[in-house]
């Protein structure tokens, strides 16, 4: 029989662990049957365009972040409002739920994408250069939180009191060290490898965001495969996501060690505070008008 | 004739206008930045989306009818080495070529423009369609003036641009 | 014969060849491959339209060449010559010199060599040609090879790339920089030294010492430019990509307030022809990113690092490899990709064999930084061709002697990483 041909498009480095992880727990896990080609670092569809690249049948899959669905399904901006998910156990149960049904119904149709799992990739803090630590919404008012550039982060950091900075993520480094942002909202991993922690002196553990990504496959290519193929596919999918958690969880704790350890003063702020301040402004914004009736409250409700 | 030529030369002077007038919209804007962001403590965004399509745009529209075929960099080192009657021949080759690639691709490319209408920019909101549109009289250029090279190989009226003369004729110098 | 790549590349080098633009060849190469493979046409311009829309270190191109061209008609440059002239025109080779230093200064401001051609190297080549004194050739060609140093002297965008895929420090990295920056300078400022001598470049006149001071005043609004950027970079008040706006505007400022010497039709001109460089020098790099596809798409790269990986080699016949292998690539490659690319393949390799990945990452960005001047890919050969109107061959005659002098330095920063790493080590840097 033919084998089934996936190519696959991520932002992560080719030598991240995560890429590491998909080759052998997704791609190794697939077998003779698929030839699964990955491709690394936006290296060959650039970050944010794999939604289009998989609805034109350019790409089959790729491991999306939730704003990327946003223009097309703006109901799924839901799952991006920080202070959702309170914990990872919280997150991971509501994903393993059905809650999501309608929603992920909607995706189908309205993107002609399936989502297959949400692994996790972290939770995001602040990690900031000052002399005191952040506890409150007050506390951030006129610091300068580099936030990813578009329109939903920059609203994260809004609703959260601060002053969101747009500044690409290879930019952030220098930005942070010469004054022109205060801080960025990256969790232990990416803070880590990126070396802010460097030229940062506080970490706050907000958890504002608990993360997860969308690894997603063209609905086409997904029709086109026979029942046993796909079944085979969404093994794989939870495999790599188990792989996925295990890793990201582990990650964070060795190092939040190693980053306490280059003298970053990591605490836990005022969360409770937080997340009234935060829900209250996005309850007001443009942004809650999309989300899908009472899903909020179920989603609550799963963490209770 | 002159009437067409006179036209063709006031359509080129407006082109110009909207190049420089692009640029000088990305150099305020990133003033605007560095003032709204530094000095008034203000969130921005939309100033490097604004910044980004200028750039793209700039391209793209003044390659199409801006830059002058002097302007365009081009390995002379062979063909400014050959025979006149070879670069004819080049000529027509490139030329037939590159109107050839762009013409036969441009309803895909066309496709991908169109289906972009679902996509927003993340600040100012506008559809990429908008955004990406540039692409089709840029392709549309490079089609017509490869076409005019080919002609002017073919009928021998002199190349549209002259390697040896363009280091006298630059406007740096 | 039959495979798509190969055809591609012969496509595209045919097409160079015969004297189409480059960028566009690139593009049509893209397409065609794309063609040849059953793929979607539609891949190649969308890659084009989303690379140079997402691509926001490209920005600063063309305000840089903005604020070379109202220094140019503002009396800025002027200036600048007379008060270089005055300062090293006695010694043979003296404006080389000055290029020089100019780009160790300008590279203190950015951190892209393309940045640093484009937005001193106009200025300079005209300074250097004004009076018939070097040719448009070799001014063109020092210009290029000066303009190397800028990523290697922080700040840097390709460290801070390699920073992210090889796991080091960003800060460690760009103080490895330094100490290589400097070399490289120092070398070609012998090479200009001793081209200057053998083709017997003229000498100027010799400033009296009591003119200096009237010379350095008049030049100092002009002199004051890389302070006032670094100050405002490492201030915080702006981006080095934003810098290249502050460039631009205070000139213009200069230029009204102190001089009286622009006109709005003359700003409206300068505006114009940056904005044609721009398009110019714009096509090539969409050209590039079209190509980057195929070549990923390729797994070229990768293939090529394997290849690498199969001998088994002494450290020295390693680093020895590495040097050559980059070089290459570098001529067919833009930077970024190899980056990018390869880096985090030879990685593991460069662990195992014990090389600091430090001292490996100024290695890996000085090689990447020859490829902008190696033809027939060379983009800072491509931008002072276009902003000298010289024929591309000329330049490349013209650049050879460079390229030795900085692989001569590029073999001292590969063999002493201890030189490499002095900085980094008096900062804490344990490796
Ligand atoms: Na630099
Ligand atoms: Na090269």
């Amino acid at each position: 029989a033919d084998k089934v041909e996936l190519i696959y498009s991520d932002t992560v480095p080719e030598n991240d662990p995560r890429s590491v992880i998909l080759k052998e727990a997704f791609g190794a896990c697939l077998g003779d049957g698929f030839d699964f080609q990955a491709y690394h670092g936006a290296t060959l569809f650039k970050q944010g365009t794999e939604l289009t690249a998989m609805q034109r049948g350019n790409l089959d899959m790729g491991n999306l972040a939730i704003f990327d669905f946003y223009n097309q399904v703006p109901s799924t901006s839901v799952l991006g409002t920080p202070f959702l998910f309170r914990d990872y156990d919280h997150m991971r149960a509501v994903y393993d739920s059905t809650v999501l049904a309608d929603l992920e119904a909607e995706i189908e149709e309205k993107a002609d994408v399936k989502i297959l799992a949400y692994p996790y990739i972290g939770a995001r803090h602040l990690g900031y250069k000052g002399d005191k630590e952040i506890m409150t919404p007050a506390d951030l008012a006129g610091v300068k939180l580099r936030m990813p550039p578009g329109e939903g982060w920059q609203f994260v950091g809004t609703a959260m009191g601060a002053t969101p900075v747009p500044v690409p993520f290879t930019e952030v480094y220098t930005a942070m060290q010469t004054g022109a942002i205060d801080g960025q909202d990256n969790g232990f991993p990416a803070t880590y490898s990126m070396k802010f922690h460097e030229v940062m002196t506080h970490m706050g553990t907000t958890s504002h965001l608990i993360a997860a990504n969308e690894l997603t496959i063209g609905l086409e290519k997904w029709n086109s495969m026979t029942a046993d193929q796909q079944a085979k596919v969404q093994e794989c999918a939870d495999n790599f996501e188990a792989a996925l958690d295990a890793e990201t969880l582990k990650l964070e704790k060795d190092l939040r060690a190693k980053i306490e350890e280059s003298g970053v003063n990591v605490y836990m702020p005022d969360n409770a505070a937080f997340q009234s301040h935060v829900l209250g402004v996005y309850k007001d914004s443009k942004f809650s008008a999309d989300w899908p009736e009472g899903l909020v409250d179920a989603i609550v409700a799963i963490g209770q | 004739m002159s009437l067409f030529t006179s036209i063709l030369g006031c359509l080129g002077r407006r082109a110009e206008n909207i190049l420089a007038v692009l640029l000088a919209s990305m150099f305020f804007t990133f003033l605007l930045q560095i003032v709204f962001r530094y000095f008034l403590n203000l969130p921005v965004g939309w100033t490097v989306e604004w910044v980004t399509i200028a750039w793209l745009w700039g391209i793209l529209f003044g390659f199409a009818f801006v830059v002058r075929e002097t302007d365009i960099i081009r390995i002379d080192v062979i063909y400014s080495m050959v025979p006149r009657g070879w670069r004819r021949a080049m000529d027509v080759v490139t030329g037939l070529t590159l109107a050839g690639v762009f013409l036969y691709t441009l309803p895909a490319s066309w496709d991908y423009i169109d289906f972009m209408m679902r996509e927003r920019t993340a600040y100012i909101r506008v559809p990429y369609f908008w955004v990406f549109l540039v692409y089709v009289p840029f392709a549309l250029s490079v089609a017509v003036r490869g076409l005019m090279n080919a002609w002017a190989g073919i009928t021998g009226s002199g190349p549209t641009f002259n390697t040896e003369a363009s280091a006298e004729t630059h406007d740096y110098d | 014969m039959t495979d798509p790549f190969t055809l591609t590349l012969i496509l595209i080098v045919a097409l160079s060849l015969f004297g189409a633009s480059v960028g566009l060849s690139m593009m049509a190469g893209s397409f065609v491959y794309l063609i040849l493979k059953g793929f979607d046409p539609s891949i190649a311009s969308e890659t084009m339209l989303q690379g140079l829309f997402n691509n926001y270190t490209l920005l600063a191109i063309p305000l840089f060449i903005l604020a070379a061209d109202i220094m140019n008609i503002g009396s800025l440059a002027d200036r600048l010559l007379r008060f270089a002239q005055a300062l090293v025109g006695r010694f043979r080779g003296g404006l080389g010199h000055v290029n020089v230093v100019s780009s160790l200064i300008f590279s203190g401001m950015s951190g892209s060599a393309v940045a640093d051609a484009v937005g001193m190297g106009k200025i300079i080549i005209n300074m250097m040609t004004r009076d018939g004194k070097y040719t448009h050739s070799y001014a063109a060609a020092i210009t290029a090879a000066t303009a190397t140093v800028g990523p290697i002297i922080p700040p840097s965008i390709p460290m801070v790339l390699y920073a992210i895929v090889a796991d080091q420090s960003v800060g460690f990295l760009f103080a490895a920089g330094m100490l290589p920056g400097l070399l490289m300078a120092l070398a070609m400022g012998i090479m200009n030294y001793v081209i200057a001598r053998k083709r017997n470049f003229p000498v100027d006149e010799v400033v009296p010492v009591r003119e200096l001071p009237r010379i350095t005043w008049q030049a100092m609004p002009a002199l004051m430019l890389p302070v006032i950027l670094l100050g405002g970079i490492y201030g915080g008040i702006m981006t080095p990509t934003e810098a290249a706006a502050v460039a631009a505007a205070y000139a213009l400022l200069i230029s009204v307030v102190f001089y009286r010497s622009v006109s709005f039709s003359e700003f409206y001109q300068a505006l114009l022809g940056s904005a044609r460089s721009t398009a110019s020098v714009g096509v090539l790099v969409a050209g590039a990113i079209t190509f980057n596809y195929v070549i990923t798409r390729e797994q070229l790269p990768i293939s090529i690092a394997e290849f690498v990986g199969q001998f088994e080699l002494s450290t020295t016949g390693f680093l020895i490899l590495i040097n050559v292998l980059f070089l290459v690539l570098g001529m067919v490659l833009e930077g970024g990709a190899i980056l990018l690319i390869v880096v985090p393949i030879l990685v593991p390799s460069v662990q195992a064999m014990g090389i600091d990945l430090v001292h490996f990452g100024v290695i890996v960005v000085v090689n990447a930084m020859l490829g902008l001047i190696t033809p027939p890919y060379g983009l800072l050969l491509f931008i002072t061709a276009n902003i000298t109107g010289e024929p591309l061959m000329r330049i490349v005659k013209d650049i050879w002697p460079f390229i030795l002098a900085l692989i001569g330095a590029l073999i001292v920063i590969t063999f002493v990483p201890d030189f490499v790493l002095f900085l980094p080590r008096l900062l804490g840097y344990q490796g």
